[in-house]
């Protein structure tokens, strides 16, 4: 994913787990993060949060990406501070156009 | 008169019953779930990856060295993820049962489960051939998968042995399961609380069968399924309960 978003012009970071992506996030500011929700140790509905407080009033999108798809599990995603919910399989034409247009507002 | 509860043989095989029944669907929720987190695990990620690297073939000459690794990569997915559509496919209904029959079937399930866990196995199996229904040997073949997963979850062990064979002059079949891991203290192990062997005792129970333990700590353990060849003395219990 990182491969192909750098190769259509983006500035990617990756981070393995939540630790990893609140450093990363602290050095990069990202405009969008796009997270797993099942992740080794902090979870992202634990990452969600904590990128929201370190973003501060900066404008940041983050999006969920997880196969877990039942309503409930969007809802929480949403509630966790997420503003989207991107469910596996995810087609990489759906993801850039997901990505550009989000791109734009930010 | 009066009666306590229970007291009555049929009131407690009514009991039994409306148990099993019970279990039974809370394990057929727990294999939905368990369904449902292979398929998150393995083909989510997996299809979403391989999208990715067809997204970026489709941005890269086609007879460069770097389409020639995405190629790679993408083909590496595509095996990867046939090889969880068989693995389901099979758990969901094993298609080597209905083409060559129970003894082949139990094989190929067992070299399966040695290569995916780097164990030993062996099997031993009857040499005459087996005049099974169609449900028994599904329940059979059921039954070896629960064992190998108990083996699997809970036994770290480093050889696995299985035996098919008749027993009671060719009147019973049983299926033996045993493994040289950790084993555990049978006595003090609240076996029914264990969602697979509750599945294997019921499973046996409902061909008129029993199901018995035999491990120590540090000893292994192993897991006899033994039943009746013949429908009518499978179904002997359950008939206790007409009126």
């Amino acid at each position: 994913m990182a491969e192909l978003l750098t190769l259509c012009g983006h500035d990617v970071r990756t981070a393995g787990d939540g630790r990893k992506a609140l450093e990363a996030a602290a050095q990069f500011a990202p405009q969008l993060v796009l997270s797993d929700i099942g992740l080794p140790g902090m979870d992202g509905y634990q990452l969600a949060p904590a990128l929201r407080r370190l973003a501060g009033s900066r404008r940041m999108v983050l999006a969920a990406l997880t196969g877990y798809g039942q309503p409930m599990d969007r809802e929480r995603a949403i509630e966790a501070g997420f503003d989207h919910h991107l469910i596996k399989p995810l087609e990489a034409e759906a993801l850039l156009r997901f990505i550009g247009a989000h791109a734009a507002l930010t | 008169m009066s009666q306590t509860e229970n007291s009555d043989p049929r009131d407690r095989e009514i009991a039994r019953l409306r148990a099993m029944l019970a279990h039974a669907e809370e394990v057929h929720e727990l294999e939905k779930r368990q369904l449902a987190r292979e398929l998150h695990n393995d083909f989510g990620s997996s299809l979403t990856a391989l999208s990715m690297r067809m997204a970026i073939l489709a941005r890269q000459p086609a007879d460069t060295p770097p389409a020639a690794d995405q190629w790679a990569r993408a083909n590496a997915i595509l095996a990867s993820l046939t090889q969880t559509a068989r693995r389901v496919q099979g758990d969901l209904r094993p298609g080597t049962l209905d083409v060559m029959g129970l003894k082949l079937a139990l094989e190929e399930c067992l070299n399966d489960f040695g290569a995916r866990n780097a164990l030993d196995t062996s099997l031993t199996l009857p040499e005459q051939e087996l005049a099974l229904d169609e449900a028994r040997a599904i329940a059979l073949f059921r039954m070896f998968q629960e064992m190998l997963s108990n083996v699997q979850r809970h036994a770290q062990a480093g050889q696995v042995r299985a035996t098919l064979a008749f027993e009671q002059d060719g009147q019973a079949l049983s299926l033996l399961v045993a493994d040289d891991g950790v084993g555990f203290d049978a006595a003090a192990h609240d076996l029914a609380s264990s969602h697979g062997i509750r599945r294997l005792a019921e499973r046996a129970a409902f061909l008129g069968g029993s199901l018995h333990f035999v491990s120590a700590p540090g000893r292994g353990a192993s897991v006899r399924a033994t039943m009746p060849l013949t429908p009518t003395q499978a179904i002997s219990q359950p008939t206790t309960l007409n009126p």
